[in-house]
C-alpha cells in the first residue's frame, strides 16, 4: 500500500502517491533552476504535464504515479534541457572553464572550482591555502578575494560539468541536473565554516609542532644518549625512540583530522585510523616515560658508582698569601679554613683509577696550581664528545691577599678577609666571590666576576675587553674603563648601591645609571 | 548508437538549434498557437527531441521581440498562452527563409 497525498498542477488539485511526489518536486524544482525564475513558463509547462497526465489517462480522482513522473520526463527532458545558452549548452563542448564552485566551496568556491579545474582533491588546496595564507602574512586573503570577484561562479549544470571538463553532452546534463537541488548544508553555514578553517589552523599547528618536536629532541638526544655516552643508558635511549614514535603519531592523528575538517568526510576507515593512531600514541607515550624514569635512575646510579673523591695535601701553599691557578677545565672552589692546607680532589670518569694531574710550585709567598686533565675515554664514533668526564678541586687553605685566576671556574669563600683583596681575572675566567671582604681590588680582562653575594666595603674594579660584574651594597665603588674599545668589547657592570661612585676618578653625584664610554653601569637597586 | 551516429547526432543537434527558432516563427505566423499545438507541429516533424528545449526558446523569442502572446480561455484546465509572430519576428523569418534558400542552392551545387 502506497501513501497518497494532493498537490496542485495549474491551480488544478490531483492526487498522488508520496513518493512520486517528491520526484515531481525534486524534477520542477530542477527546472525551475534551469530557467532562472520564470514564472509564466513555469505555468505552462505545468500546464503541459496536465496535458500529458491526461493523455496517459490520469485526471479527476485517479493517482499520479511514478511511472507517470517517468513518462512526463522522458517527454520533456531533464531540467537541463530547459536552459537556453546558445552556443553553450547543447554542443558537446568538452572545452575546461575556471569556475567557482559554490556547491562544494566553504567560502566562496575559488579552491574547490581549482581543484575541480585540476581535477585534484579539493583538500589539499584547502591544506596549501592555509599554510600559504601564513607564510605570505595574510597576502593570500587578498588574493582569495580577487579570485572570488574575478573568477564566475558556475550555477548551470552545463557549466558545472565544464568546470570539471567533462563533456556537456545530454546525458551528462541529465546526470548532472539531477541532483542540483540543496539547501545549505550544515558544514557551510559561516560558524560551522569558521570554525572549520580554526579547526585546521590550530591542527596543523600540532601536526608541524609536533614533527618539529619530534626532529630536535632526536637531533640532540641521540648524541647524548648513544652507547658511547657511558653516564647514558639503553633505556633513555628506548625512551627517546619510542617518544618520537609517539611524537610521529600524533601528527598523524593531525593530519588525518586536518583531512576530516577540510574535506569534511568522516569514513569509517579514517575514524577506525584515528582511534588506532590514538590507542598507539597514548602507549607510547606512557611508555617512553616509563622508560625515561627507569634510565634516568640507571644513569644516577652509575654516576654515583664512577664518583670518586681523593684527598691531596697541599704543603706548598703553607705561608703562601698568594695564589695562581692556571687554565683548567676543573670547576675550583677554594676554602679559606685553619689548619695544614689540602685539596679534596672529586672526579667522574669511567675509569675508577684514573687520577687527575694537579701540579704545584711555589715562588716565594707565591704558589701556582696548574690542573691537568682526565685522559680521554677511547671514542668509537663519529661523536665528538662521547665519553665525558667531570672533576672539580676543592682547596682549603690559608686566607689570600691576591689570586690571579686565567681561562678556569673558580670560587672563593672567606669569612672575613681585613687585608686588602686583589684579584686579577685573565681572559675566559669566572669567579665568584663570598663572605666578607674590607676591600677588593678587581682587575678584569675578557673575563667576568660575579660578587654580588660578598659584602664588600669599597671596591676598586677595572674592567677591559667584555668583562662582566656584578656586585652588590658598597661603602664605595670606584670604576675603571679605557675610554676607548671595539665595538663588541664594552663590558657590562651591574652594582645594587654604592655610597660613594667614582668613575674614572672623577665622583659622581646621585644614583642613576652612567654610561662610560666602554661599560654599561647598571644599578639594580630599586629605590 | 555507435560512434559515428553519436557525431552526426551531435551536428544535427547544432543544425537543429537554429533551425528549431525558424520553425517556431513559420508555426506562429499564420494565426496565434498554443505551446502544445507548437510542440505536436515540430515533433511530427522530428524537430524536437524533448519538449523542455521549446520552452526557453519561446521566452527568448518574445524577449528579443519576435513573438507576442496573448491568454485565452479553455474548454478544460487553465487559461491558455497564445503566441504569435511580431512584425519584427515576420521580417526576421523572411530574411532566415532567403538564407535557407541560399544554403540549399549551394547544398545542391555540390
Amino acid at each position: 500500500m502506497k501513501e497518497i497525498t494532493r498537490i496542485h498542477l495549474a491551480a488544478t488539485p490531483y492526487n498522488i502517491e508520496l513518493g512520486a511526489k517528491k520526484e515531481l518536486e525534486t524534477y520542477v524544482s530542477g527546472i525551475e533552476k534551469a530557467l532562472s525564475a520564470d514564472e509564466d513558463t513555469l505555468r505552462e509547462i505545468e500546464a503541459r504535464m496536465m496535458e500529458l497526465l491526461s493523455e496517459r489517462g490520469v485526471s479527476g480522482e485517479k493517482v499520479i504515479t511514478s511511472a507517470d513522473i517517468a513518462a512526463l520526463r522522458d517527454r520533456l527532458g531533464a531540467p537541463g534541457e530547459f536552459t537556453d545558452e546558445p552556443g553553450q549548452t547543447f554542443v558537446g563542448s568538452n572545452k575546461k572553464r575556471l569556475l567557482r564552485d559554490e556547491q562544494n566551496g566553504m567560502v566562496g568556491g575559488v579552491l574547490a572550482g581549482l581543484a575541480a579545474y585540476s581535477n585534484v582533491d579539493v583538500v589539499w588546496y584547502r591544506i596549501a591555502f592555509v599554510v600559504l595564507a601564513f607564510a605570505s602574512l595574510g597576502t593570500m586573503l587578498l588574493v582569495y578575494v580577487l579570485f572570488w570577484i574575478a573568477i564566475p561562479a558556475a550555477r548551470t549544470a552545463a557549466e558545472r560539468l565544464q568546470m570539471r571538463g567533462k563533456n556537456t553532452s545530454l546525458e551528462n546534463i541529465q546526470a548532472e541536473s539531477s541532483y542540483d537541488i540543496e539547501k545549505t548544508p550544515v558544514h557551510k553555514k559561516p560558524l560551522v565554516v569558521l570554525l572549520r578553517i580554526v579547526g585546521v589552523i590550530g591542527l596543523l599547528g600540532v601536526l608541524f609542532g609536533a614533527l618539529a618536536t619530534v626532529v630536535i629532541a632526536l637531533v640532540a638526544g641521540i648524541p647524548t644518549f648513544s652507547a658511547d655516552n657511558w653516564m647514558s643508558s639503553d633505556a633513555l635511549m628506548a625512551a627517546l625512540i619510542v617518544g618520537a614514535v609517539s611524537g610521529v603519531l600524533l601528527s598523524v592523528l593531525a593530519a588525518v583530522l586536518v583531512y576530516m575538517v577540510a574535506a569534511w568526510k568522516a569514513s569509517k576507515t579514517l575514524i577506525v585510523v584515528s582511534a588506532c593512531t590514538i590507542a598507539a600514541g597514548i602507549l607510547s607515550f606512557t611508555g617512553s616515560l616509563g622508560l625515561l624514569a627507569y634510565g634516568a635512575n640507571q644513569s644516577e646510579q652509575k654516576v654515583a658508582e664512577h664518583t670518586v673523591i681523593r684527598r691531596e695535601s697541599l704543603p706548598e701553599l703553607e705561608g703562601s698569601d698568594k695564589l695562581r691557578i692556571d687554565n683548567t677545565n676543573s670547576i675550583v672552589r677554594y676554602n679559606v679554613s685553619e689548619g695544614a692546607p689540602y685539596a679534596e680532589v672529586q672526579t667522574l670518569h669511567l675509569d675508577k683509577t684514573v687520577k687527575l694531574p694537579l701540579e704545584v710550585a711555589k715562588s716565594g709567598r707565591t704558589t701556582t696550581i696548574k690542573i691537568g686533565e682526565l685522559p680521554a675515554h677511547s671514542c668509537s664514533s663519529w661523536l665528538d664528545d662521547c665519553a665525558p668526564s667531570q672533576s672539580t678541586v676543592t682547596i682549603y687553605g690559608p686566607q689570600l691577599s691576591a689570586l690571579d685566576v686565567g681561562d678556569a671556574d673558580v670560587t672563593y669563600e672567606a669569612d672575613n678577609t681585613r687585608v686588602p683583596f686583589a684579584i686579577v681575572a685573565n681572559k675566559g675566567a669566572e669567579i665568584a666571590l663570598s663572605g666578607r671582604f674590607e676591600s677588593v681590588d678587581m682587575s678584569l680582562s675578557g673575563s667576568s666576576v660575579y660578587a654580588a653575594a660578598a659584602a664588600i666595603s669599597s671596591a676598586v674594579v677595572s674592567v677591559d675587553d667584555d668583562s662582566n660584574v656584578s656586585l652588590g651594597v658598597m661603602k664605595s665603588l670606584a670604576l675603571k674603563a679605557p675610554n676607548a674599545c671595539g665595538a663588541e668589547s664594552r663590558s657590562d657592570i651591574e652594582y645594587e648601591q654604592a655610597t660613594v661612585l667614582t668613575l674614572n676618578g672623577d665622583t659622581v653625584a646621585g644614583r642613576a645609571d652612567q654610561e662610560l664610554p666602554c661599560v654599561a653601569l647598571e644599578t639594580t637597586d630599586d629605590y | 548508437m555507435n560512434e559515428s551516429e553519436r557525431y552526426a547526432e551531435q551536428l544535427a543537434t547544432q543544425l537543429r538549434k537554429g533551425f528549431l527558432a525558424y520553425c517556431v516563427l513559420k508555426v506562429c505566423s499564420h494565426e496565434p498557437k498554443y505551446t502544445s499545438d507548437i510542440i505536436k507541429r515540430l515533433s511530427d516533424a522530428e524537430l524536437v527531441v524533448v519538449e523542455g528545449t521549446i520552452y526557453p526558446l519561446l521566452s527568448r523569442l518574445q524577449k528579443d521581440g519576435l513573438l507576442a502572446h496573448e491568454w485565452q480561455e479553455s474548454e478544460q484546465g487553465p487559461p491558455r498562452k497564445y503566441y504569435k509572430v511580431t512584425q519584427f519576428g515576420l521580417d526576421v523569418m523572411n530574411n532566415v527563409t532567403d538564407k535557407i534558400a541560399a544554403l540549399n542552392k549551394t547544398l545542391k551545387k555540390l
